[in-house]
């Protein structure tokens, strides 16, 4: 993860260095960028709601950066910067005050008020919005202090607030348009680099540059978004010149494509593979049980099988290396133990063996591969796993119900910041913990410790305790990161290609100054 | 004939109203909750955000009275509006159905231009060289799944050759070139299989013809061979072979939903699987009456045809 997190004075600082950076970049590079061109964009995602404030999956991260812009957002190295506020203020830690930039407008021509923000912010809080951010926001205020200044405030002090305020899920809409009556999930009307020109529900979008957006004018004149689900037909489109850059490229065909002199692939790790158990429902509500399968996993071979190599397992916690909380004497601790893991099934009182039920998902070649070989891996220390392959639709019915012994689930980073266990662990989240009633105090003390402190250096600490239990206790295997890789033409100029939590939002950040040579 | 068009388009009406009564009950039969669905990962697992939801949608009340309103809404022209984005799904349909038809009728173009000629060659020169070649592409071709023939096609005609794009579609209004360029590719897909039926149905039905006293007297009164064949074999020919065109072009939309996945083509197949995946229940309904509609209105129009080549079918109701 190259997210290095900062506290708020530290992410002010870096606003700060990033602005100065900015006025001189036309010197900075020799060759500038060649202006105009349309991007053909193809994508695995099927984007059928186009509300800013409810996650649809990556490309809809692609369309939302472009079209809407939140108070503040990330440039490529993770730091955060402005966006429609033009600066911002921490006076405690349970408050922050953004100062708006003067002039901008919405596509329609609007102007942006304060008010809308107060009320994108209210809309996001309110539950019948279902926003993906309203969790975060729980409890926060918002007032409307001038024409150009809007506090958030928070009921205790909140460390994440605003890495939370940066996500594109955070976008600031027009009121009087969404009052208005227009429907906001089936069309769009932002502040963004890009215009929504021609919009298809799961079939296509077309978006043309915005001629009075606030910052640099993109370099393309639009972007075309295609959204094509085959893996196989994405890969020969790109092949054959009907696009120019694709995402989700298939594990199988990453080396294939990279191999070619015309293209261009990109891949880091990006979300991660998981066996989630149900924690409190026998045998899984003991420890034991799940150290001893995180011992027995080959981690290795599923990335070789299941990932065709792109796959880099995950020993310890799922922090990457070049994290800012990454533990290295974590790192390792399940490298793959077989002898251990029987010794601790018998432990546990299971030497005469198990048998349990595997849900995993039909859809994708790497959940139903990484699920035979864990059942062979767990073969050999005498846990017989029936796999049973469901639908989307049906494992999330479980995952809710918790209708599951255990359960393949693929995770991808919702916050570059270590606060993200508690989405995925907090007792409170209905993400994973809730449904199956998991409560574990010595990792809530420690996750509300993290929330509540801003020092870089004592939040590391209170994190590599988090990491440390959750290792412990094992309620979930981390199994193996999944690479995300996009590929593109070798003319397409100025693609980032970020790891981490910020994977989603490569194309998002990299838009404004990409351009086609 | 009138008669006969009138008592058609009885029976067809009344499949309609039944397949609307089995889709209705058999959508709300599958596992998962559309709501769950809609709401995402986080509010989805919240029981208060789904009780929410599922009351706002109308979805909490009794089946029964859950049809009664969309069946109420169908005499009046509304399907209801999609679940995921609050849009009608009629003007989904509307905007999917002629692309649909599209493919169905560039598939079918393929294999009656293709499929006829093939078969009448295998027929004409059987035993012989052309004959035999003619047979062996008709094997080959219904031999073939759809998936193995479309993927051969976008490796020949688009990565090696370049001659046409892998996949995708544009409106015909946009770019009509590249509209039609965008439709050889899946048209011939789903054709090449279908067009193996008709060459080996034809071949064998006039091969059959050939044989009959009719033809036999024709050929004594003077006729060439081939004058024979195509005056008076051909024609009676050419009845069972309209039969199996209208018997199995109901099959071509179910290769819809393999090619139109292949090929990126946006048609009604693929919002049914992407509707299915999603538990849209309206749009699913929709686009699975719409399927039905054209599937009744395919064979309506075989019937039709069928009466027109051949008037017995017509006088005695058929």
């Amino acid at each position: 993860m190259t997210i290095s997190r900062r506290t708020f004075s530290q992410a002010t600082l870096g606003a700060a260095a990033f602005s100065l950076m900015h006025g001189s970049a036309g010197s900075a590079f020799a060759q500038t960028p060649k202006k105009g061109g349309t991007l053909r964009y193809g994508t695995v995602t099927e984007i059928t709601n186009l509300d800013p404030h409810v996650y649809g999956g990556n490309a809809w991260r692609v369309l939302i950066e472009a079209l809407y812009s939140p108070l503040v957002g990330y440039d490529a190295k993770g730091a955060v910067v402005p966006r429609l506020a033009e600066r911002w203020e921490q006076p405690d830690s349970k408050t922050i005050l953004f100062h708006l930039r003067a002039g901008t407008t919405f596509h329609d021509g609007a102007p942006v008020t304060a008010e809308d923000v107060k009320f994108s912010l209210d809309r996001i809080i309110d539950e019948k919005t279902a926003a993906t951010l309203r969790t975060n926001l729980l409890g926060a205020t918002v007032t409307v202090v001038d024409a150009r200044t809007v506090k958030v405030e928070k009921p205790q002090p909140d460390a994440t607030l605003l890495s939370v305020l940066a996500l594109p899920e955070a976008a600031i809409v027009s009121r009087k348009w969404i009052e208005g009556g227009a429907n906001v999930k089936a069309s769009a009307n932002g502040t963004g680099p890009f215009v929504l020109k021609q919009y298809e529900p799961s079939v296509r979008a077309v978006m043309e540059k915005n001629p009075t957006y606030f910052a640099a004018e993109p370099y393309l004149n639009g972007v075309e978004v295609r959204m094509i689900k085959s893996d196989d037909a994405r890969v020969n489109a790109l092949r054959s010149g009907s696009l120019d850059m694709i995402d989700f490229v298939p594990w199988k065909d990453i080396d294939m494509l990279g191999r070619l002199p015309n293209f261009k692939v990109d891949s880091s790790g990006g979300a991660f593979m998981n066996i989630w158990f149900n924690a409190t429902r026998k045998p899984f509500d003991d420890p034991k049980v799940r150290q001893a399968i995180a011992y027995a996993v080959d981690r290795e071979a599923i990335s070789k099988a299941a990932f065709f190599g792109h796959g880099s397992p995950i020993y310890g916690p799922p922090t990457p290396s070049d994290s800012p909380f990454y533990n290295k004497e974590l790192d390792g601790r399940f490298k793959r133990d077989p002898a251990k893991a029987k010794a601790l099934l018998a432990q546990a009182g299971h030497d005469k063996g198990l048998e349990i039920e595997l849900i995993v998902f039909q859809g994708l070649g790497i959940y139903t591969t990484t699920a035979q070989v864990i059942q062979a891996n767990l073969k050999e220390i005498g846990i017989t796993v029936n796999i049973r392959l469901v639908e989307w639709a049906n494992l999330m019915e479980r995952k809710n119900a918790a209708n599951y012994d255990a359960m393949l689930y693929g995770v991808s980073m919702k916050l570059p910041d270590p606060d993200a266990y508690a989405y995925y662990f907090g007792a409170d989240s209905t993400y994973w913990a809730k449904p199956i009633g998991y409560r574990d105090e010595a990792l809530e003390k420690l996750l509300a410790e993290g929330r509540a402190t801003t020092e870089m250096e004592k939040r590391k600490a209170i994190y590599a305790k988090v990491e440390e239990r959750l290792l412990e206790t094992s309620p979930w295997v981390f199994v193996n990161y999944r690479e995300q890789a996009q590929a593109y033409r070798r003319n397409v100029k100025g693609y980032r290609h970020l790891s981490g939590a910020l994977n989603e939002s490569s194309t998002g950040i990299s838009l404004p100054t990409m351009s086609i040579d | 004939m009138s008669k006969f068009i009138g008592s058609r388009l009885a029976s067809a009406l009344l499949t309609l109203v039944l397949a609307s009564i089995v889709v209705f009950a058999s959508i709300h039969l599958l596992p998962g909750d559309p709501v769950v669905m809609l709401l995402g990962e986080q509010a989805g697992s919240d029981p208060e955000a789904v009780a929410r939801m599922t009351r706002e949608l109308g979805l909490d009340r009794p089946l029964i009275s859950q049809f009664l309103t969309w069946a109420g809404g169908l005499f009046q022209g509304d399907l209801g509006r999609s679940l995921r984005n609050g849009e009608p799904v009629l003007d989904e349909l509307l905007r999917r159905i002629p692309r649909s038809l599209e493919l169905i009728g560039g598939g079918l173009l393929v294999a009656v231009a293709l499929g006829l000629p093939l078969g009448v060659l295998a027929a004409r020169d059987r035993g012989k060289l052309p004959g035999m070649a003619a047979s062996v592409i008709a094997v080959a071709g219904f031999s073939a799944p759809v998936f193995v023939s479309g993927i051969l096609l976008v490796l020949i005609f688009s990565l090696w050759l370049n001659l046409l794009p892998s996949s995708g579609f544009v409106a015909f209004s946009e770019d009509p070139l590249l509209h039609l360029s965008c439709l050889v590719l899946p048209s011939l897909a789903i054709g090449i299989n279908f067009m193996g039926v008709v060459a080996r149905m034809t071949r064998a039905s006039l091969i059959d013809s050939m044989a009959k006293d009719y033809v036999r007297l024709a050929r004594a009164k003077g006729l060439s061979r081939g004058k024979a064949m195509t005056r008076h074999a051909l024609p009676n020919a050419l009845v069972p072979v309209i039969s199996i065109i209208g018997i199995r072009a109901g099959n071509l939309l179910g290769g819809t939903v393999i090619v139109e996945a292949l090929f990126d083509w946006p048609g009604l197949s693929s919002l049914l699987v992407s509707a299915s995946f999603a538990r849209d229940y309206p749009l699913m309904q929709g686009s699975l009456l719409a399927i039905f509609a054209i599937f009744i209105l395919i064979s309506l129009l075989i019937d039709l045809a069928q009466g027109l080549v051949d008037p017995r079918v017509g006088t005695n109701g058929g």
